[in-house]
């Protein structure tokens, strides 16, 4: 009865260890060739090789054609710019690309709530396929206190929840032809639009660091870093106090930074806006146009 | 400190250790004190009370006990159930009925109003105060010997396994337990863990992913249509189910580790032939505390037949009120009783293994399912309105579903496994799959069970729902 609890007992542990080591090495195999949907993204961001890579969240996602870039700057141009995550998710990406093939130019967008945006903690979580592999990801994936060593020591558990993005990434188109550009189509309507504005949030300290992080990165491998806030349909920080802080930072390390966020040529015309913070693609082409020109 | 926490998983391997480590005339000191910490985890000043309740109760059963006249004897009983029942009416109902007969007084233009109390309602008051009525209860009709040594009554009371909600369990079968010594033994360990897995499944994997479903929808009712409902309160039933039937399988398991014997509670209750066969599956623990203690005392079925459903009727609306101090529960214990006593007028009460053909058996369980399903909208609606607005609108179908894809696929995965579990103890029994040694189809079974939990739980899916009771 002993002998045969503890054979069973060997056997359910093995199986534990065998299934989630054998899982873990399936998924890591197949999961960095995911090249759609947000993983898709994140990977083809990591992989690729261009001279001009664009950082930011959903505005740079939406605001930066690569190819017009590419066309004006005679450069290769990728957009890296994930929605809803800011500078921690940035550095790990500028980090790991320099690593591998580092770009000569980063354009950074900031959006006018970079340095409060409290989601970005909660929402780490997505980067925890890249845990093992990139040495960055750890570090920011760590910021978030729920996750304890206890768990990340499982290969399937980094891995949790990622099975329908398999499923749905696969039939997916991919993302390659637009280099990361993802336009929007729609036009924000003035009549039932409610704008809605920066409050007295208190600027996260971690955020500032990272920021410098980045700044200092792109310094130490000299690479050009431009800080942009992109246009914004009407205002979200109403009295340049992210703007201003990020201003100083900028000025401060002799980094060009340039405020779009009320630029009179595309400012309250909703024919360039899908809503407050994010422009459409006629919204996107032009801007594009006017930041490659200002860079050449 | 919630079952689902690291920390949880710290504090029980220390608590563990220093269990097994300890003499035995000690452990009782072990526990008691890791029980207290655990509740202090939550709020530190409540533990006063539960202290409060647990001398309370220990000095009354002693005077019961001693006392040589019945009417002294009845008199301390009183004084036992008004303060327990006091402590949490004050908590937990003095607001709701304060607020409710304010409506009233308001209806008739009095200008009189009772007050509001600013208080936060003590994890697992209910669960506790059921725990030290009972054993008041007992002493009283002569079924208990009192409990004389007062650190192993408090950890009767406060035992943190089934602390904050559960099973509620009798001093008959939980006290004589802290009496035995215990050893570590492989088979307890096994047991034990396989309880823990099914719990961890049950929370993680289906009760904290079809939550994120549920909660989108149920609190924001006025967003949302009739086949939106219909989903969600599918699912709300597997949520809650998996919610509370996974807190007591963990409390089972860890309980069963350290050696003790937890009640069962719950028998996969949506496998249920009857109201009155759900009622025996669901919260087996609260249900037979109320047939116990307050069924039975008030007539039972040992009465005219309109007494009898009348018994039967107010039994469910009390056991509504005891989960929540909101008309919402009040009206699900209701509908509950409305539901049991027609079963009983039209004798369709089917309990256990009773032989009925496999169709009518699907049917019934069918039936069943719906009507409980109905009662869980009471119970989960965040207000009476928003409860009266989903029954309005839930058969207005032709409207725009929710999706949410993500919760719609894990989900599925963990209800199929549930599924495939739950038919494998209800064809054979427990011992098949959890209370037994492991063999190499069990191995097999709970390995797999770790991986999916590891694959496609829910880590921060939060507190367990009777947590709130």
């Amino acid at each position: 009865m002993m002998y045969s609890n503890i054979k069973n007992i060997i056997l359910f542990f093995s199986l534990i260890v065998f299934v989630d080591f054998a899982g873990g090495y399936f998924l890591k195999k197949h999961f960095f060739n995911i090249s759609s949907g947000t993983y898709g993204r994140i990977n083809e961001g990591l992989k690729s090789d261009s001279k001009v890579l664009i950082l930011g969240s959903s505005r740079a996602m939406h605001h930066y054609d690569p190819n017009i870039l590419s066309k004006n700057l005679n450069i290769s141009c990728y957009n890296s710019g994930l929605g809803g995550h800011g500078l921690f998710y940035e550095y790990a990406v500028l980090n790991e690309r320099i690593k591998n093939n580092s770009p000569d130019i980063v354009i950074l967008d900031l959006s006018p709530n970079i340095l409060i945006d409290n989601r970005s903690y909660s929402k780490l979580n997505l980067f925890l396929p890249y845990y093992n592999k990139y040495q960055s990801f750890k570090e920011i994936i760590k910021l978030d206190p729920k996750f304890s060593n206890l768990e990340l020591i499982s290969n399937l558990y980094i891995y949790n929840s990622t099975g329908y993005d398999f499923i749905k990434n696969y039939l997916q188109k991919s993302i390659k032809n637009n280099n990361g550009y993802i336009p929007l189509q729609d036009q924000v309507n003035p009549n039932d639009f409610i704008p809605f504005f920066l409050q007295s949030e208190k600027i996260d300290k971690t955020k500032i660091d990272y920021l410098n992080k980045i700044i200092s990165l792109c310094k130490k491998n000299n690479i050009k870093l431009i800080g942009v806030v992109s246009p914004t349909f009407i205002k979200f920080d109403r009295n340049n106090r992210i703007i201003n802080k990020l201003d100083s930072i900028f000025k401060n390390h002799n980094i060009d930074f340039y405020n779009y966020s009320d630029f009179p040529k595309l400012y309250k015309k909703p024919i360039y806006f899908r809503d407050q913070l994010h422009m459409n693609r006629l919204g996107a082409e032009e801007f594009s146009k006017d930041i490659s020109n200002k860079i050449n | 400190m919630l079952f689902n926490s690291i920390q949880f998983i710290y504090f029980f391997s220390i608590v563990l250790v220093l269990y097994y480590l300890s003499p035995f005339k000690w452990r009782w000191f072990v526990l008691l004190i890791s029980s207290y910490y655990f509740y202090m985890s939550w709020n530190v000043n409540y533990v006063f009370l539960i202290l409060f309740t647990t001398v309370i109760s220990y000095y009354t059963a002693i005077k019961i006990e001693s006392s040589k006249s019945h009417s002294i004897k009845k008199i301390y009983l009183t004084i036992s159930i008004v303060v327990s029942l006091g402590v949490l009416f004050f908590y937990k109902y003095f607001n709701f009925f304060g607020t409710s007969l304010n409506s009233v007084f308001n209806s008739f233009n009095v200008e009189q109003q009772i007050p509001y109390l600013k208080v936060l309602l003590p994890v697992g008051i209910s669960f506790y105060t059921f725990q030290t009525l009972s054993y008041s209860i007992d002493v009283y009709k002569g079924n208990m010997k009192t409990e004389r040594h007062f650190g192993i009554y408090a950890l009767y009371v406060s035992f943190f396994p089934q602390l904050v909600a559960g099973p509620i369990e009798r001093s008959t079968r939980l006290l004589p337990q802290f009496r035995v010594e215990h050893k570590i033994t492989l088979s307890n360990v096994i047991i034990g863990m396989k309880w823990v897995i099914l719990g961890y499944f049950m929370k993680l994997v289906i009760a904290d992913r079809l939550a994120l479903y549920v909660d989108s929808v149920y609190n924001n009712v006025y967003q949302h249509s009739g086949s939106t409902f219909i989903v969600a309160t599918f699912l709300f039933a597997f949520q809650i189910f998996g919610d509370f039937a996974g807190y007591s399988s963990i409390a089972i398991g860890i309980a069963r580790i350290m050696g003790y014997k937890l009640m069962t509670n719950f028998k996969r209750p949506y496998f249920a032939n009857s109201i009155g066969d759900f009622w025996h599956r669901w919260h087996i623990s609260l249900s037979t505390w109320f047939r116990d203690y307050f069924y039975i005392p008030i007539g039972g079925s040992r009465v005219t037949k309109p007494r009898w459903y009348m018994n039967l009727f107010l039994t469910f609306l009390v056991s509504g009120l005891w989960h929540g101090a909101s008309w919402t529960f009040i009206i699900w214990g209701a509908l509950h009783g409305l539901y049991i006593m027609i079963e009983n007028m039209l004798k369709l009460q089917v309990i256990g293994k009773t032989k009925v053909s496999f169709l009518e058996r699907i049917i019934r369980i069918f039936i069943v399912f719906l009507l409980v399903d109905f009662a869980w909208i009471f119970f989960r609606a965040n207000n009476l309105n928003e409860a009266f607005y989903i029954v309005r609108n839930i058969a207005n179908i032709s409207t725009d579903l929710f999706v949410d894809s993500k919760v719609f696929f894990y989900g599925l995965i963990g209800l199929i496994i549930l599924f495939i579990t739950d038919f494998i103890i209800e064809k054979n029994n427990d011992s098949i799959l959890l209370n037994s040694n492991l063999n190499y189809k069990t191995a097999i079974y709970f390995s797999l069970l770790i991986c999916v939990i590891l694959m496609i739980g829910v880590f921060d899916g939060g507190q367990f729902i009777y947590f709130q009771f």
